[in-house]
């Protein structure tokens, strides 16, 4: 052993030791329980200070998807005979980093004062025509202003969606307004939130013209002006990318700031919006014969949507789903399990690859494999896994809750 | 609480992410082996302390700080025990407490914490950045480990009566 070193007892933990100072630390260390006691707990503390730094997170979760390809490579499992309980749910999203191995700490998000402001938007005394849309759901006002323009208006209680043939959908929350030409290609938000979820729609940024491009956004207009949250894809401005997902932009002088948002859900409202148009996809899809429960399947679809998954792939897995033969009861139980061992988990304080086209390939195969799974099990097994999953949400929630 | 304890045990990174990820592989191929009555953290630590031990005969102690079954195992019980006493706290929570107790250290060595495990520098590097020998960097670094575990055991063990008296005044 280094003489110099007769003070130091980590050489377990220096790179720098040689074996002989490692092998004589861990011959004491045998022989003094109260030395192996003090040892461990520098090596406990040793991994906690290395598990706290980012880069490692970052390392992790690139070898966490090498785990994942290893697995499905695998031809020794046998995921449908085997795959027994909920725990499979947990190793397997834990796998993804969501659940076993990080946990959730849902952020409290300042939001900015808000100061009260007369509505402009109350007397126009304008013809109310239909509007550039394929489609409505919820009440809106449409009214055909001078210069060539509409003005949209939402009037229920609720949020109201617009569907554009081509376009993308929008929508408002309660009591927003919103301006738009007439070919549906630039939207002003004049008052209130819209979500956007386009391949073409783009928003006047007051005065620059910001185009989403695949994903979905929410613009606000508030005392301090319009802001734009990016869930998904970019927001583009004159060919150049502003924004990326995860990030929220506002105005700066002539230019735009983008900084990291904390949101890892969309707002209520627009979840909402999103659902009500899915369920009556699914509504279809599954028939007038299906004995159709609007209002649970609302319930049940709605945690889903406020995810920034594109409701393309979702109506695709559902797809896949159906095609596995399962009842509606069955469908909507095998939703409510995926709900709850997963979604309701998706909130993690600066976990953004929530947003990530990554992470929604993993739902999308993680669904589907549930899905082929379910229609495997025997209605016991279905009705323990379900129980099990319910138990974890449950806690999860009460974690949150005590928090 | 798997990768903390593996950071634990394993000195090199790269090896620790190697066991990190058959760790993982072997428990998704291993579930119906696991007994629901019992932790499940203390599962994947079992499984993660044999792959360490198959890990040293492949390749040797070199890049594993504990090597035997023991240390392994006193170390797992170490994070099931802070698992036990806060069993409601999250990750981030723990990882928020140990930030606290970072926050006690003397300032200097909260620095060389710091510049040691954020910053990735060596010892050497950091001897003379701060002006100490080499080997009064190491000792700041063992005795700052062990102020930290001592802290969070203080703080583990006060939310765990903070949490006892909560229930009994429920009860």
């Amino acid at each position: 052993m280094n003489p110099e070193h007769d003070h130091y007892e980590d050489f377990l933990l220096d790179p720098d030791a040689s074996e002989a100072e490692r092998d004589a630390q861990r011959l004491r260390m045998v022989a003094d329980s109260s030395a192996f006691k003090r040892m461990i707990n520098r090596h406990y503390a040793h991994g906690l200070i290395e598990a706290r730094v980012p880069r490692n997170a970052l390392a992790r979760e690139k070898r966490v998807r090498s785990a994942m390809r290893a697995i499905r490579a695998s031809n020794r499992v046998r995921f449908a005979k085997r795959f027994g309980t909920a725990a499979a749910v947990l190793i397997a999203l834990g796998l993804s980093g969501f659940v076993v191995f990080g946990d959730f700490s849902p952020e409290t998000p300042s939001t900015p004062p808000v100061t009260e402001q007369p509505d402009p938007w109350a007397t126009p005394n304008l013809v109310e025509v239909d509007g550039p849309f394929t489609r409505i759901s919820g009440k809106v006002q449409t009214l055909a202003l001078e210069n060539g323009r509409y003005r949209v208006t939402t009037q229920g209680d609720g949020p109201s969606t617009l569907r554009f043939a081509d376009r993308g959908t929008v929508v408002l929350s309660k009591g927003s307004v919103i301006e738009l030409d007439r070919d549906a290609e630039l939207v002003s938000v004049m008052k209130g939130g819209i979500g956007l979820e386009s391949s073409k729609l783009c928003v006047d940024f007051d005065g620059s013209r910001t185009c989403l491009s695949e994903g979905i956004a929410v613009f606000e207009r508030d005392a301090s002006g319009l802001s734009a949250e990016i869930y998904r894809g970019q927001l583009r401005s004159e060919g150049e990318a502003i924004a990326t997902s995860g990030q929220m932009l506002r105005r700066s002088g002539d230019g735009f700031l983008a900084e990291g948002s904390v949101h890892t859900s969309l707002p209520e409202w627009l979840a909402a919006g999103r659902s009500e148009e899915f369920v009556a996809e699914i509504k279809r899809l599954l028939g007038d014969d299906a004995n159709f429960d609007t209002a649970s399947w609302n319930a049940l679809v709605t945690p889903m949507l406020a995810n920034p998954f594109s409701r393309e792939m979702l109506l695709e897995v559902f797809k896949g789903i159906m095609e596995v033969g399962l009842s509606e009861d069955d469908l909507r139980d095998l939703l409510q399990m995926v709900n709850e061992s997963m979604l309701s988990r998706r909130e993690r304080g600066n976990q953004r690859s929530i947003t990530s086209e990554e992470y929604e390939a993993h739902v999308h195969k993680q669904m589907t494999f549930m899905s082929n799974y379910w229609a495997t099990l025997t209605p016991e097994q279905r009705k323990q896994m379900l129980e099990r999953a319910r138990e974890m949400g449950r806690k999860s929630a009460e974690k949150i809750k005590e928090r | 609480m798997l990768w903390a304890y593996l950071r634990g045990a394993v000195f090199d990174r790269q090896a620790s992410e190697d066991i990190y990820q058959e760790t993982l592989v072997v428990a998704w191929r291993r579930l119906d082996d696991f007994d629901r009555e019992r932790p499940f953290g203390a599962w994947l630590r079992g499984i993660a302390g044999k792959l360490v031990l198959a890990y040293i005969r492949k390749h040797g102690r070199r890049n594993v700080a504990l090597c035997d079954d023991s240390a392994l195992e006193a170390l797992s019980q170490k994070f099931g025990d802070a698992e036990e006493a806060t069993p409601t706290n999250s990750w981030d929570e723990r990882l928020d407490s140990l930030a606290e107790c970072m926050g006690r250290l003397a300032d200097q060595d909260r620095e060389i914490v710091d510049q040691h495990y954020q910053r990735e520098e060596d010892c050497r590097t950091i001897a003379k950045r701060v002006g100490l020998s080499v080997e009064a960097v190491k000792k700041r670094l063992q005795r700052a480990r062990a102020s930290l575990a001592l802290c969070m055991e203080r703080r583990e063990a006060s939310e765990s009566s903070r949490m006892h008296a909560q229930e009994a005044t429920q009860e």
